[in-house]
């Protein structure tokens, strides 16, 4: 019964609507989620996006769900160029091979280090960050340091930041044991390289090193070892080794298990081995576990193969591949690798647990693995801001500088679809554009996941760089039929526009919106036939005067179509963007017949920081406009409003910006006309007719709906018209048929204003409204409303949004 | 004082719905709800009713069955009342349980919170982002541009 969605088509579903958009309910239900059902929620709206990617939830939900062992990543040491990367999971103890594994294998990933759930991973000349929990791999950009002998460490501990750190550190070639340092941290996205040179101490080579308690640490022998603190960014070295002038005991293990450092010798013959836990203070080195695996022998007779070879040191065959003091009943585990098993050594329940190396048998001599490469389950880390495709064109062929999975399914659209057998990665590792700092999340082919939801919940991988086959864009035939610029501007002075229609483009519609027409004017019949943007397969992103902004999800391209003549017309590329943007169409007709196109691109992912550009259609270029300028976070460029020859951004942000497209000039709109403690997301409309900018209130408390109007000196806003909702409703009952039940914080009428219409007199102000399956018009002067039409949603049907654009009669 | 105990736990208090129809509870079945033990305190006629604006009287006496089930000294095992618990939020139509969830919210019932909370969370999981609109009914603001961009950051998990 709970997996029944709400089918009776008469009891509203509001309590619903009213769950999912409390952000306290909802953020209580995301805390009963795990990472992979919180990927597919962080795509349901924007807002839950935003609440999922809150670093405070993140942090919330790490702790709820610390990201728990699940098993041992194990790459044999001595094997071929590429060792295979075999995944021991804790959970069925047994070999298990993930789809994760199979994929790093099937590429020839190599895991360089894994810290509390995450994995750093090369693959030919690259360097990824990898959350296996959500398949996600992300690239590390490059760095100057990352040249020659350098070492990459993982930093990384979900319960103090939702962010993690890599350490680049580079040996320098002239001055020996000098080495220079680097951060890069995956909040800011950037690298931060050390002024001065550090000298390593004890003649460290800061491999493998070891994340804990915010330091790095590195230990490979009986020598003390030595660690970066990240915060400080000081070296410092660790105490003195026990048995560290003991010949007799060999080195055999550092980690790091629940917080503390783990440091473990074997003494030769007698096979005692010693795991030592760091104290607290650093100030030196506590046994706190021995253990002798000669019990083993009985079971694994080939332990004892190399042993009295040498009188002196003569060891088992044995080695320590991980300590997990919090095992099973809370007993310190040890994980040993003997021949041909891998043995758990339980100290609490005192058992010795043996797994059968399904690779290596007890006669392969190959039995040492890399250790410390845990893998992790349960973990959430911010997701990567999306990132949109660009091209740079060089030398007649299109780099991607910076791209999103979208852009892969493009990619494989034009050139590569062709090809089943097109391995991206293969064209990847060319060093010379790794510095672009560009990343390219991409998609797996379906079939990898073989119908596993939970794995389709996401699986990207990065790349730095692609080429593509060449590809021209075509320009076809101009917007405006042949006139003159003088006849042009003649034209519409002596027939001014007048908004004709409306184009309804329900939001919630699982297929291909089927666009509802609205015509304003009584004498215009003709429906525009906006078929031809569905053959196209172009989405429309805006309307301005006629024209339409459209987004071709296949190529990729953006398109200005004029609704009259039907012609869309390509927008160039252009190469100087990095990040996000959003286009912007302004067009005028009294006073140029040509459009252009303004880009309010993203400079930094992390930083509010912007840049104007324009696209002019007369003279067929793009040009950056003015210096970058910082814009408030809740805006949104990609829904403005031209008007009076500027773009206006005010739709549900808390400071509005204008900018002049003529004049170029970026200014501060007016606070918005809400009331103390009104959301943002009381705004219901914002728009513009003929030359006035209209914003219209509505509060589920209020039975009106208030209509706003900017004064022509944009010294502020001023209340136009209110719309008494309830005397609406006596002649239109349909909008009030929840109110026999009446919901606490929803509107008690159904009713979205669609558009706000300025007639040629002042008075004349009209507002199309959509109440359950029709469109109405409301008449300010009249203070009455009358139908304009039918909708083809019908009334019962589920409460439909739409996206409006207007439609105008244009040359 | 020990009398004075006595009285208090006897206490009967009267809660009136957003409709009007009022409940008589004992005080340690409605001191569940935060919200109500900070209007009491605040309270100085304890007969008079409390008002429990935002929640009907068809959510109210649910809300009261579920308080009163958790209020009872010699309750159940965990087991049981878990099961209880179980079969409670089961035997409810989505959208009583969605008003419930909000109620739960409104009155600071922290046991019913988790409880529904929980349940929604279960209805979620294996949905797909369009699944979880439609069963919410959530408006999808994204843009075209960014929806776009978001389908194709995994375009398999809307496949149907």
């Amino acid at each position: 019964m709970m997996e029944e969605p709400i089918s009776d088509p008469q009891s509203e579903p509001t309590s619903a609507e009213e769950v999912a958009e409390n952000e306290d309910l909802a953020t209580e239900i995301f805390s009963h989620l795990s990472a992979t059902s919180l990927a597919k929620c962080l795509r349901v709206s924007k807002l839950w996006l935003s609440i999922i990617s809150n670093r405070k939830f993140i942090s919330r939900h790490n702790l709820l769900y610390p990201p728990s062992l699940s098993g041992l990543y194990l790459v044999p040491r001595q094997t071929a160029q590429h060792p295979k990367i075999h995944f021991l999971s804790f959970k069925k103890n047994t070999f298990e091979v993930t789809p994760f594994v199979a994929f790093l294998n099937s590429k020839g990933f190599q895991i360089l280090q894994s810290c509390n759930g995450l994995l750093l991973c090369r693959f030919g000349l690259s360097h990824y960050v990898c959350n296996p929990s959500l398949f996600r791999l992300r690239v590390l950009p490059h760095c100057p340091y990352m040249e020659k002998e350098y070492t990459l460490n993982l930093a990384f501990d979900p319960f103090t930041s939702p962010d993690y750190k890599v350490v680049c550190v580079q040996k320098l070639n002239n001055r020996q044991l000098f080495h220079q340092i680097a951060i890069y941290s995956s909040e800011t996205r950037l690298w931060s390289l050390f002024q001065e040179p550090v000298v390593a101490p004890n003649k460290l080579d800061f491999n493998e090193g070891v994340f804990c308690n915010g330091a790095i640490h590195w230990l490979k022998s009986k020598s003390s070892g030595a660690y970066l603190d990240l915060k400080t960014g000081i070296l410092k070295e660790m105490p003195q080794t026990p048995r560290h002038e003991d010949s007799e005991y060999k080195f055999k293990y550092f980690g790091k298990s629940q917080g503390c450092l783990i440091y473990a010798v074997s003494r030769a013959i007698l096979n005692e081995y010693e795991f030592y836990q760091m104290k607290e203070d650093y100030s030196g080195w506590d046994l706190k576990i021995q253990v002798n695996p000669t019990v083993m022998i009985a079971k694994i007779p080939a332990m004892l193969r190399n042993f009295l070879q040498h009188p002196m040191f003569s060891q088992l065959q044995c080695d320590v591949l991980y300590v997990n003091l919090a095992g099973r009943d809370e007993g310190a585990e040890i994980v040993f690798s003997v021949p041909g098993d891998v043995v758990i050594r339980n100290l609490k329940i005192k058992i010795y647990q043996f797994i059968p190396d399904e690779f290596f048998g007890a006669s392969d001599v190959t039995i040492w693995y890399v250790s410390n490469c845990e893998g992790a389950e349960h973990l959430l880390i911010p997701p990567c801001p999306m990132t949109i495709l660009l091209l740079e064109s060089q030398a007649e062929v299109l780099r991607i500088l910076s791209a999103d999975a979208c852009a892969l399914s493009w990619a494989m659209e034009i050139g590569m679809c062709s090809n089943p057998n097109f391995d991206p990665l293969t064209l990847s590792g060319d060093d010379e554009y790794f510095s672009a700092e560009s990343s390219l999340d991409i998609d797996l082919p379906a079939e990898f996941f073989d119908g596993d939801d939970e794995l389709a919940a996401g699986f990207y991988f990065s790349l730095p760089d692609l080429w593509l086959p060449e590809f021209d864009y075509e320009l076809t035939e101009p917007l405006c039929p042949p006139m003159s610029d003088h006849d042009f501007l003649q034209y519409y002075s002596i027939f001014p526009l007048s908004v004709s229609g409306l184009v309804l483009i329900p939001k919630h519609s699982p297929q291909r919106s089927q666009f509802e027409y609205v015509s304003l004017t009584q004498s215009q019949t003709k429906v525009p036939d906006i078929s031809f943007l569905n053959s196209l397969n172009l989405q429309i992103l805006q309307s301005c005067i006629g024209l339409l902004l459209c987004f071709s999800q296949s190529s990729q391209k953006y398109y200005i179509c004029n609704l009259a003549t039907q012609h869309p017309e390509v927008l160039p590329n252009f190469v100087s963007a990095t990040n996000h943007f959003a286009l912007n169409l302004a067009f005028d007709p009294y006073t140029s017949p040509y459009y252009k196109i303004i880009c309010v691109q993203k400079l930094e992912l992390q930083k509010p920081l912007h840049q104007i550009s324009i696209y002019s259609r007369e003279t067929q270029t793009w040009a950056v406009s003015g210096k970058p300028f910082v814009a408030p976070g809740d805006i949104d460029f990609s829904d403005g409003v031209f008007c009076n020859g500027a773009i206006h951004w005010m739709r549900r942000t808390t400071i509005g910006l204008y900018f002049n497209v003529e004049e170029e000039i970026l200014t501060k709109m007016p606070k918005p006309p809400l009331k103390e403690g009104y959301p943002l997301a009381s705004c219901e409309y914002f728009g513009e007719s003929r030359g006035h900018l209209h914003y219209v209130v509505a509060s589920p408390e209020l039975s009106f709906l208030e209509l706003f109007e900017m004064k022509e000196d944009y010294s502020g806003w001023f209340l136009r018209s209110l719309i008494d909702l309830k005397s609406l409703a006596k002649d239109f009952p349909i909008m009030a048929r929840r109110s026999s039940n009446p919901h606490p914080f929803l509107p008690r009428y159904e009713c979205d204003v669609l558009s706000v219409v300025q007639g040629h007199d002042d008075e004349d102000l009209e507002v199309a409204l959509s109440i359950p399956g029709e469109v109405i018009t409301y008449n300010h002067e009249k203070r009455s409303a009358k139908k304009l039409c039918d909708l083809k949603v019908r009334p019962y049907e589920r409460a439909v949004w739409y996206r409006v654009y207007t439609s105008y009669q244009v040359l | 004082m020990a009398s004075t105990s006595t009285s208090t736990l006897s206490r009967k208090l009267i809660l009136k719905s957003s409709d009007g129809e009022k409940f008589e509870v004992d005080e340690n079945v409605a001191m569940q709800s935060q919200t109500i033990k900070h209007m009491i305190e605040d309270l100085d006629d304890i007969n008079s009713p409390i008002p429990v604006s935002i929640v009907t009287g068809t959510i109210l006496s649910k809300v009261i069955e579920y308080c009163k089930k958790h209020a009872t000294e010699d309750s159940d095992s965990d087991e049981q009342l878990k099961q209880w618990d179980k079969e409670y939020a089961n035997n409810m139509d989505l959208n009583t349980l969605y008003y419930l969830l909000l109620a739960a919210n409104y009155m600071e019932i922290k046991g019913l919170l988790e409880l529904i909370t929980q349940c929604v969370a279960d209805m979620i999981k294996g949905k797909s982002p369009e699944e979880i609109r439609a069963h919410f009914n959530i408006k999808n603001d994204f843009t075209p541009q960014e929806e776009a961009n978001i389908r194709n950051e995994n375009p398999w998990a809307f496949e149907n």
